[in-house]
Parts: structure tokens; sequence; C-alpha cells
């Protein structure tokens, strides 16, 4: 019961072989695996806050570019508001000198054709009064000779036409 | 075969060896020897009785005779304090017939048992450990290795973190060892053999991290603190630690051991379980921790 003996180092020896064995089999192991678990977490934590961080300073970098954009649009928009005005006052002047043009150059032509027709007009009494005068006079000497005399008649009766009228 | 005390006499008598005439002799012989026993207990073992009962009979009157002659109260007992003491006795389960016979005592083959099965329990347990979801069995085992190690941690701090894996083995040690009475072995921690080489063991590695914390200067210098006077009580404290620390365990583990075998003998169906609850295994547990425990606090200590 109360002995102590040679059995003293074999519980020694066997001890030390127990520590060495467990260790080996049990303790290194498994304190493996749970130092594994614990730096991952670790890692993904720091990973997490590291994102979160990124984000953050991304999250920034959009709200400022959105803000800067909405500066732009705005700019943007008044610019072409000042542009359209300005194409479209073009326009109108364009419009309307085009308008005038037209009108004017329609004047110009009704006028020309007035006096176009004036003038064919009178160039056909003319030859009118020709024939009117030769069947008068009846003979048909010298044409050139007679149309220059009935020119000058015709604007001898003109004038006194013209005096008498006045 | 018997051991004594000042007042007490025990004699544990073996018919199978003796002649009767020749233990007449030598009891009688004996018993004058020790002049100063009162108090004479005989254990007979069982052949005595049921063997050769005429015989019994002369030989118990006898000896009452004799004992009344000498003034002394002499008493046989049999198979209840006989199986109690066999019960007791950490017996020598062989031999090594080399340097003239190495005793190999029970509770060191018990040992090697446990240490067997723990291996192989290990290696079944670690197999397929894994990082990322593990299984209920790893958590088990983790949350086990684990609570073990953050409660050594806590005790010894960074510093002593080398130490923790052997303060481990030796917690599950003395745990599983103080619980192995319950399968019908005998507990290794009642052989004083064992506790004494855990406790020496303790010692060794706590004056060992003081050495290799401190050096030779600061580990002969720690004697010497915290002041000069102290030091015989700092010098004692190497040889006291280690025994207290072995005959707590021991006392302790004998004592649940001895009141246990009293149990069963009494009443051996379902009346032990309670008790069993407690020395066994209650018991076993608190004197595992209460050692390691110790051992981590000298350490720290130590270490400081």
């Amino acid at each position: 019961m109360l002995r102590l003996d040679m059995n003293f180092v074999w519980n020694i020896v066997n001890l030390i072989v127990l520590y060495f064995l467990l260790r080996h089999f049990l303790i290194q192991p498994v304190m493996n695996v749970i130092n594994k678990r614990q730096t991952m977490i670790e890692q993904s934590i720091s990973n997490a806050r590291s994102s979160e961080g990124q984000a953050a300073v991304l999250k920034k970098q959009y709200e400022e570019k959105l803000a800067a954009s909405g500066e732009e649009g705005a700019k943007l928009i008044e610019e072409a508001k000042i542009q359209a005005k300005a194409q479209y006052d073009r326009i109108l002047k364009d419009a309307q000198e085009d308008a005038g043009r037209v009108i004017s150059e329609a004047q110009k032509k009704t006028e020309a054709d007035q006096e176009k027709a004036m003038r064919e007009a009178k160039a056909q009494i003319a030859s009118l009064v020709i024939a009117a005068a030769a069947k008068v006079v009846g003979q048909e000497t010298n044409a050139k000779a007679n149309q220059a005399l009935y020119d000058s008649f015709l604007a001898e009766a003109g004038d006194s036409h013209d005096a008498g009228s006045n | 075969m018997f051991t004594f005390q000042v007042k007490k006499l025990i004699i544990i008598l073996d018919f199978r060896q003796l002649k009767l005439f020749q233990m007449f002799k030598q009891l009688c012989a004996l018993i004058r020897c020790y002049e100063s026993v009162k108090k004479l207990t005989i254990f007979a073992d069982e052949s005595m009785i049921h063997g050769i009962p005429e015989q019994h009979c002369i030989f118990t009157r006898t000896i009452l005779q004799i004992g009344k002659s000498l003034r002394k109260e002499v008493s046989i007992t049999e198979e209840l304090a006989e199986k109690l003491l066999e019960e007791l006795n950490c017996e020598t389960v062989f031999t090594i017939p080399i340097f003239g016979g190495i005793p190999i005592a029970e509770s060191v083959v018990v040992t090697w048992v446990i240490m067997l099965a723990l291996t192989v329990l290990s290696i079944i347990l670690v197999r397929n450990l894994q990082v990322e979801n593990p299984g209920k069995k790893q958590q088990v085992l983790e949350m086990a290795i684990g609570g073990l190690y953050n409660f050594f941690e806590s005790l010894i701090g960074e510093e002593g973190k080398r130490y923790i894996p052997y303060l481990i083995s030796v917690a599950i040690y003395i745990g599983v060892a103080n619980l192995i009475g319950i399968i019908g072995f005998k507990p290794p921690t009642k052989d004083l053999n064992s506790t004494a080489a855990l406790a020496v063991m303790s010692i060794v590695l706590i004056e060992y991290s003081g050495f290799r914390k401190k050096g030779g200067k600061g580990f002969l210098k720690a004697f010497a603190e915290p002041m000069p006077l102290l030091t015989p009580m700092n010098v004692m404290e190497l040889f006291i630690r280690p025994l207290s620390l072995c005959m707590r365990l021991f006392g302790n583990v004998l004592g649940s051991f001895v009141v246990m075998e009293l149990i069963k003998q009494v009443a051996g169906f379902i009346v032990p379980i309670p008790f069993t609850m407690y020395f066994d295994i209650f018991d076993g547990l608190i004197q595992a921790y209460v050692f390691v425990f110790l051992t981590g606090l000298f350490m720290k200590e130590a270490l400081e």
C-alpha cells in the first residue's frame, strides 16, 4: 500500500511517454485546427474590414461623381437651351428673310411681267395701228419708213392723247 | 506476510503454505514478541474456514486462549477485511527477469492500459478534423481540448504556453485514472508510486520553468524572495509541494476506494451507484482538477 520502489521510475517513464503520445496524437492536431480556424476568422474579419473601407471610399467617389454629373447635366441642359434658343432665333430670322425676299422677288416679277405685258401690248397696238394705217393709206411702200412714221405718229398721238386727257 | 502498528497487530495467515503446528509456534512467538500490542486481528483465508473445520475450531480456540493469557484482545476476521486488504494492496503483476528481477506493479500495468486506450481514442477522434464545418464529434473534442487549453492559458499565461500540453496530458491522465475504478480496474493513483511520480514530475517542471525563465542566477535569487529571511521556507517548499500534491491525490483516491469497497461489500446492488457518483466520479475529477490547477499555479509563481 505505502511503498516506493522501481515502479516510481516506471510511472515517470509512463507519464513522459503518455505526454508525448497525447501531445502528438491529440493536443497538437486539435489545437492546429482551432488555431487555423482562428486565423481564418481573423483574416476574413480583416478582409471584411478592408473591403468595407474600400466600399466606403468607392461610395464617396460615386457620390462625388454623381453630384458632379448633376451639375454637369444642369450645365449641359442650360447650354443646350441657349443653343436651341439661338438656333430658333436664327431659323426664324432666316425664314423671315427668305419670306421677305420671296415676296419682294414676287413683287419684282409681277412688276416686270406687268411692264412686259404693257410693252407687248404697246407693240401689238403699234402693229395694229400700222395695220390700220396701212389699210387707211392703202399702200404699203417702204415698210420701214412707214414704221418710223407710224411710231412717231403714235407717239404724237399718244402725246396728244395724253395732253388731251390732261 | 504481515503489517504492524504500535498498538495493533494484524496477521494474515496463509494456510496453504504453513502447517498448522508450525503456524502455532510462529504465531505465539509473534504475539509474545510485540509486548505493546493490545489488539490482535487475524485475517484467515477461506481454506481455513471451509477446508478443515475441526482444525479451524481448535485453532481458533487456541488463539483466543493465548490472547486471553497474554491479556490481549484477539479477533479473527474473515473474508470482508481480507478482501479489502487484498484490494488495498498494490500487487506486483509480474517481474521482469533481468537485473535480479524488476517488479512491475499493477498501477504501471493499468497506466499502460490507459495510455493505450487514450492513444487509440485520440487517433480515432482526431481523424478527419476539418477547419470548416466541423462535425458534432469534432465540436465536442475541440470544446474539451480547447477548454482545457484556455483554462491553463488563463492560469499560467502566455509565458507558460509550452507547458500547457503537459498539463492537459496530466489532467486527462489523472481524470481517467481516477475514473477507471468504475470499470473494475484498480486506479493507478491509488498507488503511491504513481502519485509520487506525478508530483515529482510536477515539481521538476515547476522548477525547470522557473530556471528557464530566470536563468541560474535569477532562479537561485528567487529563493530569497520576498525577503532573505524566508529562504528556508522557499527551500522547504521544494519538498513540501510535491509531497502535498502526491499525498493529497493518493489519500483521496485511496480513501474513496476504501469507502467504495466497503459499500460494495455491504450492499452490492444499486446502493453503490450514488456513492460511486460522489467518491469515484466527483472526487476523482475534483482531484484531477486540483492537481493540475496547483501545478499550474506553482508554475505561474515560478514564472513570475
